[in-house]
């Protein structure tokens, strides 16, 4: 490369074709040992682009511990893991201060971060912690900072919580409070493998040789991606569409559609379109392109809405899910807008 | 602003047009259904009312109807189709991603950033190989269908021809009403008609015409005749009938009364001399032959045979026939002032109808010429044959071949009494279709009275009706002869016959056969019983009276209470009443005497004699009115209705006026004619005729 080229900055084509790189590379890793899933990776890879968080949910042992292990793995970041308890106390993830004795004889207060400081936070089960311990996460997730003893503690970017959750127990759990869920920018829910990935999983799980996974993306990596993701034109069609979308998940539009209007409370707050669009920009960098399409919008509109969306008493007596409301949605708004 | 690559916008362009396109098939079937909806009304309207209907006529509907899919078809190609439209849909049918839409938005941005710039031209590389057809196929019209399916209608409408009526004139009511006559009265035309048919002896000519009058019979019980039509029909029929009617057979039997009376002088011969004054030809001719029979075994006398040739001789004189010399003389005189208007000038219209007149006249005296040429042609061979049988027995008065010239008499006596026969039964044909027509006429004018009784008829109009059907039940009978009255209750009119019959009326005298009853209402019934009952009565105000004549019988008298009338009748009969006085007038002297018993003492009845005045006579306006008052049986009457007969007569044949009209003249004066001439001689009275004031 010559000293000229170095000077000019690098084509949105090169940028789109090096992100691309990026990110099958850590796919590939990924792969190693996650088998299939490759919803669930491109999802939680678009929340960590994307400078959100995502929830995973599924029943256990389907990979989630291991699919954020791994890709904390394939990135060359700090990682910790949270195991949410009922007994958990917010200090016991964000950290405390202690005093403490220097080699002079002083004492001083010094602050002991909790597990929270980290790259990656993996919060596994995080529907056991008490509301008290999920709502000290609300800060960290939205903020990316803590504030311990009036003291604010900027963490290191990128930051990325992974927080796992199973919907069949129910029993001494606690359900996430809506102001959280609306700050995890998508809702992955993990389906079980098919028959030839269980194959698979056997195969690589269940014999003498594990895979060695290495890291593949730096942090300067993945912030150049972010900024990358950034870039990405959005045409005032593919936005508006995105807007459409939201306002049709409030029962009191008159774009809401039926199922809408009758199983739906509260509708998906503004950050619901801001998960779409940056999902929507992430996928079409995902595909080579240089803007976001409605079709890209469409994608991310189940996972970045499932969970703003609260459904009625009636919702939940009828045990309506929020996919099926979003697919009527989706069916509803024309990808052209009416006027 | 940056270019889009040309392929994109070309693609762009050809979606853009068929999206007009579709929008202007949509709008245009659309609106076609309303534009074909509006012209089936239209021409439904013009099929049935008429292109005047319609406001503006026919033509500007048809053609707004036609308009109507054309603008809204123009409207709709002409609305403006969104900007990214064609690329949304250009990315949907490829599978691109938005890019065409995203760079079509990129390319109009002030300041495009560097992935905009790159997505513009990664539009361009994905703008080859577009096919604007899978961006927007065309598609059907959704209201095509109907649309064909309204106008396939319309065609049917076009050419569907729908008969409605026109505003015309309104078209005089034709509707044909059929006759409905009462299955009784027309059993009884249909008895009097059978006889005729039975016969074999009936000439072909008389089967013929009573055939057609059994069909006219028929179609009455069918009711398949209209009034008019049954009318037309009896009128031909009459007149068929009166073609067929001998030469002056009255005054045919007139001659033979008077051949009776010269043979009744000798004695040999009386019997048959009264047969013919009878005027019976069959019963002269038995008479005749049963005395050739006789001569062959008997010999009379000579004073017996020189009156019997004598007789016969004076019987063979021909009497003086004035009335064709009368006629020869009009004949000629008529053809002279043909000829002389023939020579005179043909140019003037005027002239050509007067010419045409004449004509006519003088073919109706050839005609009669023709009838009494026949009657004397018919006498003569008569006393040609009472000449030559005269004359045999003058030459061979004693050789037995005498009996042979009365047998020739006989024969042709006998020949004389069929043509009687026939003559009978073409008069009694005659008669009944006389009176059919006359009952027909008399129901028309019942339904325009609506059915309602006459007051002055002093009856119901349904006991009217059952007692025409009696009195038409009870003639129709050879020689019988019934006659009803109804009368409005100021007396009525005695009718008589032969100088015989009894006067109506309270102790009044009887006269000459003639005379009214003036009942007044007042008689009681003064009971008359004449030398063979006649009889007098008065009946009160508004009675009814129904005399049966029988032929060869006494009268019959029927009389209602409640119905009123004077009458007397020829013999028998038994009139009720009795009491109290009547009043009458009597007219004419009679002839003949009154052979009926004076007034009953009992009742206060009053005689009262008329003498007759010397002088000039009554005038004519005299003689009208006293008819009026007395009846139709004066001399002078007689004479003023020939001459007044004969008048309308020449009118009739002269003028143009319509043959219906003409009936009616005639039938009036038929109704007026004369009864009976001075010397007590009734004139041919029509049986069977009833009448009503």
């Amino acid at each position: 490369m010559s000293e000229s080229d170095a000077s000019q900055p690098p084509s949105p084509e090169e940028v789109v074709e090096r992100f691309r790189g990026d990110v099958a590379r850590v796919k590939d890793e990924v792969g190693k040992l996650i088998v299939g899933q490759e919803n669930i990776v491109d999802g939680v890879l678009t929340c960590l682009l994307a400078g959100g968080q995502a929830l995973l949910e599924g029943v256990p042992g389907l990979g989630k511990t291991m699919l954020v292990r791994t890709l904390a793995g394939a990135l060359q970041l700090r990682f910790s893991r949270i195991q949410f308890t009922p007994d958990l106390m917010p200090a016991d993830i964000v950290g405390t201060t202690v005093l403490t004795e220097d080699d002079a004889g002083h004492t001083k207060l010094e602050f002991r971060p909790g597990p929270i400081f980290a790259n990656i936070v993996l919060a596994d089960e995080v529907n056991r912690a008490t509301p008290k311990t999920q709502s000290a996460m609300l800060e960290v997730m939205q903020e990316h900072s803590v504030t311990v003893s009036n003291r604010t503690h900027v963490l290191e970017e990128p930051y990325f919580v992974l927080a796992t959750q199973n919907p069949l127990e129910m029993e001494g759990t606690y359900p996430l409070p809506e102001a959280q869920l609306d700050r995890f920018l998508f809702k992955l829910e993990v389906g079980f493998p098919t028959r030839d990935e269980l194959h698979e999983i056997l195969d690589r799980t269940t014999g003498s040789k594990t895979p060695e996974v290495t890291p593949v993306l730096d942090r300067e990596g993945i912030l150049r991606m972010r900024k990358v993701v950034r870039d990405v034109a959005v045409s005032r069609a593919v936005r508006d569409y995105a807007i459409r979308l939201l306002e049709a998940t409030h029962p009191e539009r008159p774009s809401a559609p039926e199922k809408v209007a009758r199983f739906v409370r509260f509708g998906a707050s503004p950050r619901g379109a801001q998960a779409l669009l940056l999902a929507a920009k992430i996928r079409a960098l995902f595909e080579g392109r240089f803007a976001a399409a409605v079709d890209d919008v469409r994608w991310a509109a189940k996972p970045a809405l499932r969970h703003r969306m609260i459904l009625n008493f009636e919702g939940e007596a009828e045990g309506v899910k929020p996919d099926a409301v979003l697919d009527d949605i989706l069916a509803a708004i024309p990808e052209a807008s009416p006027d | 602003m940056r270019s889009l690559p040309p392929s994109l916008t070309r693609a762009e362009a050809a979606v853009r047009r068929r999206l007009r396109a579709q929008r202007a098939a949509n709008a245009a079937s659309t609106m076609a259904l309303a534009g074909l909806g509006m012209a089936a009304l239209a021409l439904g309207v013009a099929k049935v009312a008429g292109p005047d209907a319609l406001p503006g006529g026919l033509r500007p509907w048809i053609a707004g109807a036609l308009a109507l899919p054309l603008l809204a078809g123009v409207g709709a190609a002409l609305r403006p189709v969104a900007a990214l439209l064609p690329a949304q849909l250009l990315d949907r049918a490829h599978g691109l991603a938005s890019r065409l839409a995203s760079a079509r938005e990129f390319a109009a941005a002030p300041e495009p950033s560097p992935f905009m710039r790159a997505a513009i031209s990664d539009a361009g590389a994905h703008a080859e190989g577009l096919d604007p057809r899978r961006a927007f196929p065309l598609r059907r019209p959704r209201d095509l269908g109907p649309a064909m399916a309204l106008a396939a209608g319309v065609m049917v409408l076009v050419g569907l021809d729908v008969r409605r009526e026109l505003p015309t004139a309104p078209r005089p009511s034709t509707t044909l009403e059929p006759l409905l006559v009462d299955a009784d009265s027309l059993e009884g035309f249909a008895s009097a008609v059978r006889p005729v048919l039975e016969d074999r002896e009936t000439p072909e000519e008389l089967q013929r015409a009573a055939r057609e009058l059994n069909q006219v019979l028929e179609a009455l019980a069918d009711r398949r005749l209209e009034r008019s039509e049954a009318l037309r029909q009896l009128q031909r029929l009459e007149a068929r009938l009166a073609e067929g009617r001998p030469a002056n057979a009255e005054a045919m039997e007139a001659a033979l009364q008077e051949i009776g009376r010269d043979l009744g002088r000798a004695s040999l011969l009386e019997a048959a001399a009264e047969a013919l004054e009878a005027r019976d030809s069959a019963a002269a001719a038995d008479a005749v032959t049963s005395l050739a029979e006789r001569l062959e075994t008997e010999t009379p006398s000579r004073a017996e045979l020189r009156a019997l040739r004598r007789a016969l001789e004076r019987a063979a004189e021909e009497r003086e026939e004035r009335d064709i010399d009368r006629l020869d003389r009009e004949v000629e005189r008529a053809e002279r002032l043909l000829q002389r208007e023939r020579e005179r000038s043909e140019a003037e219209e005027g002239e050509r109808r007067l010419l045409r007149r004449r004509q006519r006249q003088l073919e109706r005296l050839q005609r009669e010429r023709d009838t009494l040429t026949e009657r004397r042609r018919r006498l003569e061979r008569l006393r040609r044959e009472l000449r030559q049988s005269a004359e045999d027995l003058n030459r061979r008065a004693n050789e037995s071949p005498r009996q042979e010239a009365l047998r020739r008499l006989a024969e042709e006596l006998n020949r004389h009494a069929r043509e009687q026969l026939t003559e009978e039964q073409r008069q009694a044909l005659e008669r009944q279709a006389r009176q059919l027509r006359e009952m027909i006429r008399r129901l028309q004018q019942q339904q325009q009275q609506g059915g309602q009784g006459q007051p002055q008829q002093g009856g119901g109009q349904g006991q009217q009706q059952r007692l025409r059907r009696f009195v038409l039940q009870a003639g129709g009978q050879g020689g019988q002869r019934a006659r009803l009255r109804v009368p409005g209750g100021q007396g009525q009119q005695g009718q008589g016959g032969q100088g015989q019959q009894g006067q109506g009326g309270q102790g009044q005298q009887g006269q000459g056969g003639q005379g009214q009853g003036q009942g007044q209402g007042q008689g009681q019934g003064g009971q008359g019983s004449g030398g063979q009952g006649g009889q007098g009565q008065g009946g009160q105000s508004g009675d009814t009276v129904i005399e049966l004549t029988p032929g060869g019988g006494g009268d019959t008298l029927v009389e209602i209470p409640g119905m009123g009338g004077g009458q007397g009748s020829e013999s028998g009969g038994q009139g009720p009443g009795g009491g109290e006085s009547g009043s009458g007038a009597g007219s004419e002297n009679g002839g003949a005497m009154l052979q009926d018993s004076a007034t009953d003492i009992a009742s206060n009845g009053r005689n009262t004699r008329v003498e007759g005045q010397d002088g000039a006579g009554p005038t004519r306006s005299e003689v009208i009115l006293g008819a009026a008052d007395r009846g139709f049986a004066s001399r002078g009457y007689g004479e003023v209705f020939t001459d007044y007969e004969g008048h309308a007569e020449e009118v009739l044949e002269r003028d143009e006026i319509p043959p219906g009209y003409r009936f009616y003249v005639r039938r009036y004066f038929q109704l007026i004619r004369p009864r009976a001439d001075a010397s007590g001689a009734e004139a041919p009275a029509t049986a069977n005729e009833s009448e009503t004031p």
